[in-house]
């Protein structure tokens, strides 16, 4: 909740008008609800994942080179961080719904095609997988904006700002909003299916940084995995209980793996036997599929659910962070399509990747050394 | 003080009929296999058949078509066997057993219904004359069969708790004397 000041302030820039954003900053009130957009990495990767989601696939105008996608990454960059730190964009025309950020986060990348614009950078499309139906709308795209909020209203204000910024420089292809379940106590959010979804997961900075941030030229970036996938909600709902928990390895209850444990964060322990030999964790589920033999994360998994208001189908905006998709997530999707009890359920209808920017530090924008452009 | 005390039993007679009546509805709403479920109907070797010679290759029957994803364990008096690749087909899983010696064997299956609900189980036989016991048996667990016992168990004793009760009472009305 804005205090009364904060809504005095605003008042006053509102009165203010176009001349408001070049007013002294606001001061944030909430401090708490300001999440730093300059850095050595963007924000809103290993960030704890907010209620909202949207994410914008944007191709760059035809024969637009370095010098306009730096200058869409600059009146962006400006805009991002005006608006996460709770000051109204430049020209804005709602000062008022900027007052209160509510931790949001704008995190920008670019597409295969782009990376060709960065020396010593390269971002293969990902493979074909079997299991894929894949709908030309929700496809590779030149670039993504990843807007993530606590809030409808800033989240929404800030993707407005940042599309008319794009005017003559980008086009919009799709929107992909969705919604997550955040908890007070740690433990994960549910997805739509009911299950806990993001248990094992990179969480200690330190020790999983080379599984999230990569290193070389694209030092303190990473890459993007989207991919959209519907899920057959009206025959899994015909599934009891038992069925669902096999399904995927793990009790609904706690999201406790059914080879024990008195949480989420147990260890599934794929060898752990029933009373006939077979496997607690049957070998066809998804967590056995889809875990490593290292029994750790391979990925940060950052997973969105979603409900397309056309048509009433759901299902999971599935986003995995890597340093590298092409050894870390495209093995794991690989084993998936070959075999996985939840396919029957599940079904991968959007694909795209990006190249997520290295960080800008204060004063500068996201994108500008990389592509070895002058301040 | 009178008063409390002629009331003590009906007061128990009607808690007794409380608690019977919900014991019923615990054990009606004790999980019962659902159409949805997949069931064996028959196997070839059946369950708890003695063979003269060994069989060289097992049919299993269920009651829906299943998934392709399907696994068995043979067990026999020195410990797992190799068995045959697993086939499945419709509703129906094959596979061929290997060479063995008399004794007697458990075979254990794990299916999935094409709609994705799991079964397993096992099913044991004998081959040849053997002398009884050759073959560890799994320890037995609390299953569903167990609770549906206790239920129904409970339900008794409540019934004749509350018969009793029913019976002392009118007793204690034609005599005249609560206690
Ligand atoms: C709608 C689709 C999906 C659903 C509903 C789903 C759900 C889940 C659930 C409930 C878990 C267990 C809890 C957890 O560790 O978070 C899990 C684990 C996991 N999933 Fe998925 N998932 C989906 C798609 C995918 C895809 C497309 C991939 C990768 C290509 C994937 C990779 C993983 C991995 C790596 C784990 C952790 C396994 C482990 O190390 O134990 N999932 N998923």
């Amino acid at each position: 909740m804005p205090t009364r000041r904060t809504i005095l302030r605003a008042g006053v820039l509102a009165g203010a008008g176009v001349a408001a954003s070049a007013c002294k900053p606001l001061s944030p009130e909430k401090s708490t609800s300001v999440i730093a957009f300059h850095g050595l990495r963007q924000a809103g990767v290993q960030t704890s994942p907010q209620s909202h989601l949207v994410l914008l696939g944007i191709d760059l105008t035809p024969k637009s080179g370095a010098e306009d996608l730096g200058r869409l990454m600059w009146l962006w960059s400006d805009d991002a961080a005006r608006l996460t730190s709770g000051q109204p964009a430049l020209a804005d025309t709602e000062p008022e719904l900027a007052v209160d950020p509510a931790n949001l986060t704008v995190t920008f990348g670019i597409g295969p095609r782009l990376t060709q614009l960065v020396s010593g950078v390269t971002l293969d499309p990902l493979p074909h997988f079997s299991t894929d139906k894949l709908q030309e709308r929700w496809g590779q795209t030149d670039l993504v904006v990843q807007l993530c909020a606590d809030d409808l209203i800033s989240l929404t204000h800030a993707q407005r700002m940042l599309l008319k910024d794009m005017a003559g420089l980008g086009v919009l292809r799709w929107t992909q909003s969705g919604f997550h379940q955040r908890t007070d106590d740690g433990s994960s959010g549910r997805n739509l299916m009911g299950q806990l979804d993001g248990s094992v997961n990179p969480r200690n900075a330190n020790e999983h940084d080379a599984l999230v941030w990569a290193d070389g030229a694209w030092k303190h970036g990473t890459f993007l995995a989207v991919r959209r996938i519907e899920m057959h909600l009206d025959t899994w709902d015909e599934l009891d209980r038992e069925a669902r928990e096999f399904t995927i390895g793990r009790k609904l209850s706690n999201g406790a793996p059914l080879s024990g444990g008195k949480d989420e964060f147990a260890d599934p322990d794929l060898h752990a036997t029933d009373k006939h030999g077979f496997a607690l964790i049957d070998p066809a589920s998804h967590v056995a599929r889809s875990r490593s033999a290292m029994n750790g994360p391979q990925f940060l998994r950052r997973g969105y659910n979603y409900v397309e208001p056309t048509d009433g189908t759901s299902g999971l905006i599935f986003m995995a962070y890597a340093s590298d998709l092409a050894g870390q997530f495209v093995p794991v999707q690989q084993r998936l399509a070959e075999q996985d009890l939840l396919n029957q359920w599940t079904q991968a209808i959007g694909s795209a990747v990006y190249a997520i920017w290295p960080g800008a530090p204060k004063g500068d924008y996201v994108g500008r050394a990389q592509l070895g452009l002058p301040r | 003080m009178k008063a409390l005390s002629a009331s003590a039993p009906r007061a128990i007679a009607r808690l007794a009929a409380c608690l019977l009546m919900i014991a019923v509805g615990v054990v009606a709403s004790l999980p019962l296999p659902a159409q949805a479920h997949v069931l064996l109907l028959r196997s070839d070797p059946a369950d708890g058949s003695v063979l003269k010679e060994a069989p060289t290759r097992a049919v299993f029957e269920f009651n829906q078509p299943l998934a392709p994803t399907a696994y068995v364990i043979l067990t026999g008096p020195d410990g797992p066997l190799t068995t045959g690749p697993v086939k499945v087909q419709a509703k129906t899983l094959t596979l061929t057993l290997p060479k063995v010696t008399d004794g007697r064997y458990r075979l254990a299956y794990r299916v999935i219904s094409a709609s994705g609900h799991p079964l397993t189980n096992s099913i044991s036989y004998v081959v040849g004359k053997i002398a009884p016991r050759t073959m560890k048996q799994p320890p037995r667990e609390r299953s569903p069969d167990w609770i549906a016992a206790t239920g129904v168990g409970a339900v008794v004793l409540l019934g004749i708790g509350a018969g009793w009760f029913v019976v002392r009472r009118k007793r204690q009305r034609q005599t005249g004397s609560p206690q």
